[in-house]
């Protein structure tokens, strides 16, 4: 269970630029006299430049990424030991799908059936959820006539 | 893990006027063990439990444990005073309450007096392991203290305290403020000490997921059992006498209840309790689920109870 | 051994019931070499060989417990099996000697150079089971790393890195199982295994299902008829077993996959029995599960039509 971030002393915000105002936002609702909020905009995440950054953060501070590719920003920061709980990811990015298939995460707007980008298969999102992928699994779909 | 078995005195090591080390090795292949983890020994006053000093990734068929005389009559004067290279001594385990993290990116130990075993195997399982560490050390005199040569190895890792209470208040605070994420840390001592750094921890705000106390054990194994009165599914009365199990009880009488190990780990043979006092012995239930649940493999109760027992799991 | 002789029937009653059934393995053992042993081990090789990242995932993390079990198998099938394998130390150099292969691997302990694949991505290439190393970490257990060939229905790339207790598919019906599973996986003591049985069915006599090739081997599940299903659909019984790596304090857990026609399974009058009521018996989110629900008909049908012919009371 994530705890709220009102509990955490010391935040970390790391936005990409797209992600900027939104991650402002952030900011000036948790800064308060007792909890301190940096923020680090920087150019893409995941690019690499921010593992010193996060390995610099005190202990029992928690994380917020806004922004793509904030998945390997947020492996890069649970090996340098930071809990998955603490970390936090705010994307306005739709759900994402894990292909059975071929492994290809397509981002879909609806939970409804689609067409895997890569494979072509044609798939339906489940409620199995992996927060490694931060992405649900899809089914090939089968038209029972299918043979 | 191994049940017991014998193992004999290879070599004793006076570490200090009150402490030895023991080497204790077989003529069979010995488990491998974790750093952190035990010995448990069967001596004739009880059980005892002692850290492994040895580095698990160097060990040869060996245990080593250290030992530190307490009092005139307990397990550690025994050892002491009686035990001799090429004696034999009942063991079982090892075991391990304390394991070593790998996903720490630095790891801080505290010790006091013969608290620092568990550490003896842990520093130079993470040297060999490549990982930083630090030994916070407190003592009655430097110099004289358990291990010091061996402590000596590490000299830019190891601090030792041996001030007043407040002052090592003061350099616990110390080394523990403007930590980074990924520190992990370890203590092992009197209840005291460890008292006073895991409240440091908290103050700071450390994860308690990240501050390990060597303080675990299974539940005890029930004394002196005593028989006592179930009445099942609000019908049958049965009596489970002293030297029974619930469990047994109930499969005699022909209930379908589940069960595996036997030993209150697995929690296949839970029943569900509706009234009575139980003395839980299971590692298994949360304390909430004990409230209303019991382990009939090892938990028994006390006078009269009434229990449950569905008739299939519903599964 | 004929492989009927060695099949593991998992039900032990005449009801089905879904429960933590495990029970602890002395001595410890992680793996089993049946009659099928060089077949397997080659069918394997070569999906190991053609689908790589399907079957072989790791986390850098894990490569601690990944020697810890490389050494604890190698020098386990010596211990049990030393007709059939040997393990030599000489200084730091490790001789493994598979002789059912005639195959030879030397290494140095912890020194990854020595060896040409990953510690268990090696060793699982000298056994039958498939194996997955769960690292128990300070904020949960989780998946790191594994060898996969003969999964039922998953994918190993998607549970990677996935908290144990989120691995499973999400159903109602076993959340509070899987919650206590968890839990006694913590509690399992180091160098202690436990084994369990988990059956479900596969329609074919294929032992790599990956869900990664549901196309095309999924679709038979709608071509079960009364008359084709002692052919086509197969028991099968995954033997799990699992075992705290006493150094690093993690998980192993391994699958040995056994399968057995129905036409072979009916042979024998007490599991036909029981093999019908259990699946009669089973709740019907569980068939769903199990992915049985598509022809329960068609298999309670033969298995009916078996026991009338063997003149066996239901």
């Amino acid at each position: 269970m994530k705890k709220a971030l009102k509990t955490y002393r010391h935040v970390l915000i790391i936005s990409d630029h797209v992600h900027r105002e939104r991650a402002k936002c952030k900011q000036r609702e948790l800064q308060n006299r007792d909890r301190f909020v940096q923020l680090k905009v920087i150019s893409q995440l995941g690019d690499g430049t921010v593992e010193a950054l996060l390995s610099e953060q005190p202990i029992g501070s928690a994380l917020i990424l806004c922004g793509e590719g904030a998945l390997e920003t947020e492996r890069v920061a649970v090996s340098l030991g930071y809990a998955r709980n603490d970390i936090y990811i705010e994307t306005q990015q739709q759900m994402r799908a894990f292909c059975s298939q071929c492994h290809h995460i397509t981002s879909l707007v609806t939970h409804e059936r689609f067409v895997c980008e890569n494979c072509r298969n044609q798939l339906e999102p489940s409620e199995h959820y992996s927060s490694y992928h931060r992405a649900h699994l899809a089914y090939p779909v089968f038209i029972e006539s299918d043979d | 893990m191994k049940d017991r078995y014998q193992v004999k005195v290879e070599q004793i090591k006076q570490v200090t006027p009150q402490i030895k080390a023991f080497t204790l090795s077989s003529e069979t292949a010995v488990d491998p063990f974790g750093a952190g983890a035990h010995l448990t020994l069967h001596l004739p006053m009880g059980d005892r439990q002692y850290s492994l000093i040895n580095n698990p990734l160097e060990m040869t068929n060996d245990y080593q444990i250290a030992v530190k005389k307490v009092s005139a009559n307990g397990g550690s004067h025994y050892l002491h005073e009686h035990l001799e290279v090429g004696d034999s001594v009942l063991v079982s385990g090892p075991d391990n309450y304390f394991p070593v993290h790998l996903e720490a990116q630095h790891v801080i130990f505290f010790a006091a007096g013969i608290g620092i075993t568990p550490f003896l195997s842990m520093m130079p399982y993470l040297s060999t392991l490549g990982k930083t560490f630090e030994l916070h050390y407190a003592v009655k005199n430097v110099e004289s203290c358990p291990f010091y040569e061996e402590l000596l190895k590490y000299t830019e890792q190891v601090f030792f305290y041996s001030g007043s209470r407040e002052e090592k208040k003061k350099q616990v605070r110390e080394a523990l403020e403007n930590r980074k994420i990924g520190t992990h840390v370890y203590v092992c001592g009197p209840e005291t000490f460890m008292e006073m750094v895991v409240d440091t921890t908290r103050e700071l705000r450390f994860p308690s997921r990240v501050v390990h106390e060597e303080r675990f054990r299974p539940a005890a194994k029930i004394r002196n059992p005593k028989p006592f009165r179930v009445t099942v599914n609000g019908g049958d009365e049965l009596l489970v006498k002293e030297n029974e199990s619930l469990l047994e009880r109930l499969l005699d009488e022909g209930y379908p209840v589940s069960y595996a190990c036997r030993m209150g780990i697995c929690g296949s043979c839970e029943v569900t309790v509706c009234g009575g006092e139980v003395i839980h012995s299971d590692t298994f239930l949360t304390e909430k689920e004990k409230e209303n649940k019991m382990l009939s493999c090892v938990s028994r109760g006390v006078g009269e109870i009434a229990i449950n027992v569905v008739e299939t799991n519903s599964m | 051994m004929s492989s009927k002789v060695e099949f593991p029937f998992p039900f032990t009653s005449d009801h089905y019931e879904y429960t933590n059934n495990s029970s602890p393995l002395i001595p410890a053992r992680t793996v089993t070499v049946s009659s099928n042993y060089v077949e397997e081990v080659r069918l394997k090789r070569k999906l190991l060989e053609e689908n790589h990242e399907r079957c072989y995932r790791s986390l850098p993390i894990s490569l601690e417990s990944q020697w810890e079990t490389l050494l604890l198998v190698f020098r386990e099938l010596a211990t049990y099996e030393p007709e059939h394998f040997s393990f030599k130390r000489r200084g730091n150099t490790y001789v493994f000697t598979n002789h059912l292969l005639q195959e030879e691997e030397t290494f140095v302990y912890r020194d990854h150079s020595s060896i040409d694949f990953e510690p268990l991505d090696l060793v699982g290439r000298h056994v039958q089971e498939d194996l997955i190393v769960m690292g128990d970490r300070h904020d949960g257990l989780f998946l790191e790393a594994g060898q996969l060939c003969f999964p039922s229905n998953w994918s190993l790339t998607f549970v990677l890195g996935m908290e144990f207790k989120t691995i499973h598919t999400p159903v109602p019906a076993i959340a509070e199982f899987i919650e206590k599973v968890e839990r006694f996986i913590t509690r399992i003591r180091p160098n202690t295994a436990w084994e369990r049985k988990n059956w479900s069915i596969t329609i074919s006599h294929k032992l790599d299902t990956p869900l990664e090739t549901y196309s095309d081997w999924g679709k038979l599940r709608y071509h079960v008829t009364k008359e084709n299903a002692g052919e086509l659909v197969n028991l099968r019984v995954e033997v799990q077993r699992l075992f705290r790596l006493p150094v690093t304090n993690d998980i192993l857990f391994s699958i040995h996959t056994y399968l057995l026609p129905l036409n072979e399974l009916v042979a024998n009058d007490d599991w036909l029995k029981k093999f019908y009521t259990n699946v009669k018996t089973l709740p019907q989110e569980l068939a769903d599960y199990k992915g049985i629900s598509l022809y329960k008909p068609e298999l309670l049908g033969f298995l009916e039509k078996a026991l009338k012919r063997r003149k066996i009371e239901r």
